[in-house]
């Protein structure tokens, strides 16, 4: 069954409610399945970049398997008005899990329903799944999901330039690409020391002011190992326009190995390139300014990525740093940092 | 000493509003006139749940259009009203 016979079985199966319903909060059950697949529906149309949010079995199957560890907004007739879900991402650490897909349609978001489906998976779900932490990507061309974020005890730790195809949030304004706000909140910390890149320091220490964190914070001064070569882990997103590279260990072929990185992007034709730098272990000074020498800049601090903690560096053909919308001063003096940083790549 | 405005908008600056803004808010007016979102008002309801220990019902919040029409629910609610 293809994407539009799926949309078009969701449609003529499910309705979305009328507004003004009252609703609870609650775990996802087997029978919201098809109420979850119309809110997609009825926010993105066909556009939304995975096809399972339109597949009710498969939301059901992920779910069920703990991949997705969805919260409803439900109506006494079964409707569902919101939805929210931990799941894995991007992080190596199983113990860190992404929150998203967070989506309210418009005649609910003047409501507590976004509110109410953020508070019951922090303050409900992540205890019960005993995890170490959770990060998200807010939009940033509108505050909405960054000021569901806030008063959800998250905290920003860095800036996506350019990071998401317009596509789906066309309907709310916006056009070419669309950065996103890094987002965190820990749950269980590993305190310890942290070697950060000279060229970082600034940059960190203003994430990890209001992170609460038990960090031992040194400057990296080493050289990159002699004995032992990078570890590094591509993948290519074409629908997204990204390419990530996942760098656990630095060795002595860095160099060589960004380059193959920038090689590969530039084949598959992704100008968004985006990668994770493990603090983990010697050599990261040394490693940023070899990454900074192949015009890498700053993205973000990510506590416990890795299970140790990641700087987030970023390449971005033409980044856009105007008209970003962020709701905390935080927010907006990170943007400042990584904006110099890219602009240090330039001279 | 109970509650009264100048905590809401104590509040209300924590919460990440701008403190320009909150500083001009009239107590008396809508807010929505003032210059907040729609989405502001369940943030300003989730901080103060937090911050003064009270559930606020969702078929309450959207009758709270103004600060002194929050400030009166959170006291009822506190009084446990």
């Amino acid at each position: 069954m293809d994407r539009a016979e799926a949309i078009r079985r969701v449609v003529a199966t499910t309705s979305l409610p009328e507004a003004g319903e009252e609703f609870v909060v609650e775990r996802f059950r087997e029978e919201d399945a098809g109420g979850v697949a119309r809110l997609f529906v009825e926010v993105y149309g066909d556009t939304y970049p995975f096809d399972l949010y339109y597949r009710p079995g498969a939301i059901a199957e992920a779910n069920a398997r703990g991949d997705l560890s969805s919260v409803v907004a439900r109506t006494p007739s079964g409707g569902i008005v919101a939805h929210g879900a931990f799941y894995r991402s991007a992080a190596p650490n199983p113990g860190l899990l992404e929150v998203g897909q967070l989506i309210v349609p418009t005649s609910y978001r003047e409501t507590f329903a976004a509110f109410r489906v953020m508070q019951t998976l922090f303050e409900k779900v992540a205890p019960a799944l005993g995890i170490e932490g959770v990060f998200g990507e807010a939009v940033c061309h509108i505050l909405a999901s960054q000021k569901v974020a806030h008063v959800s005890g998250m905290s920003a730790v860095g800036i996506e330039v350019d990071q998401m195809p317009a596509g789906s949030y066309e309907r709310e304004g916006a056009s070419g690409r669309v950065s996103c706000l890094l987002l965190s909140r820990t749950y269980r910390d590993a305190p310890g020391p942290l070697s950060v890149p000279a060229a970082c320091v600034d940059e960190t220490e203003l994430v990890l002011a209001d992170l609460g964190l038990s960090r031992e914070v040194t400057i990296s001064t080493g050289p990159l190992p002699e004995n032992h070569p990078s570890n590094v882990r591509v993948e290519a997103i074409p629908s997204a326009g990204v390419l990530r590279a996942w760098v656990s260990s630095a060795g002595f072929d860095l160099e060589e190995r960004a380059r193959e990185i920038d090689a590969r992007a530039d084949s598959d034709g992704l100008d968004v390139r985006q990668l994770y730098l493990s603090l983990h272990g010697p050599g990261t000074g040394a490693a940023v300014d070899i990454l900074r020498s192949e015009g890498w800049f700053f993205g973000g601090f990510l506590p416990l990525w890795f299970g140790s903690d990641a700087l987030f560096l970023q390449k971005v053909a033409r980044p856009r740093f105007d008209g970003l919308k962020l709701f905390t001063p935080k927010a907006r003096r990170l943007l400042e940092l990584v904006r110099a940083s890219w602009e240090r790549t330039q001279t | 000493m109970p509650l009264n405005v100048a905590d809401l908008k104590t509040l209300m600056k924590r919460a990440g509003i701008e403190p320009d803004l909150v500083d001009q808010l009239d107590p008396a007016v809508p807010v929505l006139r003032q210059g907040l979102d729609s989405i502001d008002l369940p943030l300003v309801a989730m901080a103060a749940e937090k911050e003064w220990g009270i559930t606020i019902l969702d078929a309450d919040a959207v009758r709270l259009r103004t600060l002194d029409d929050f400030v009166a629910y959170v006291v009822k609610r506190r009084a446990g009203g």
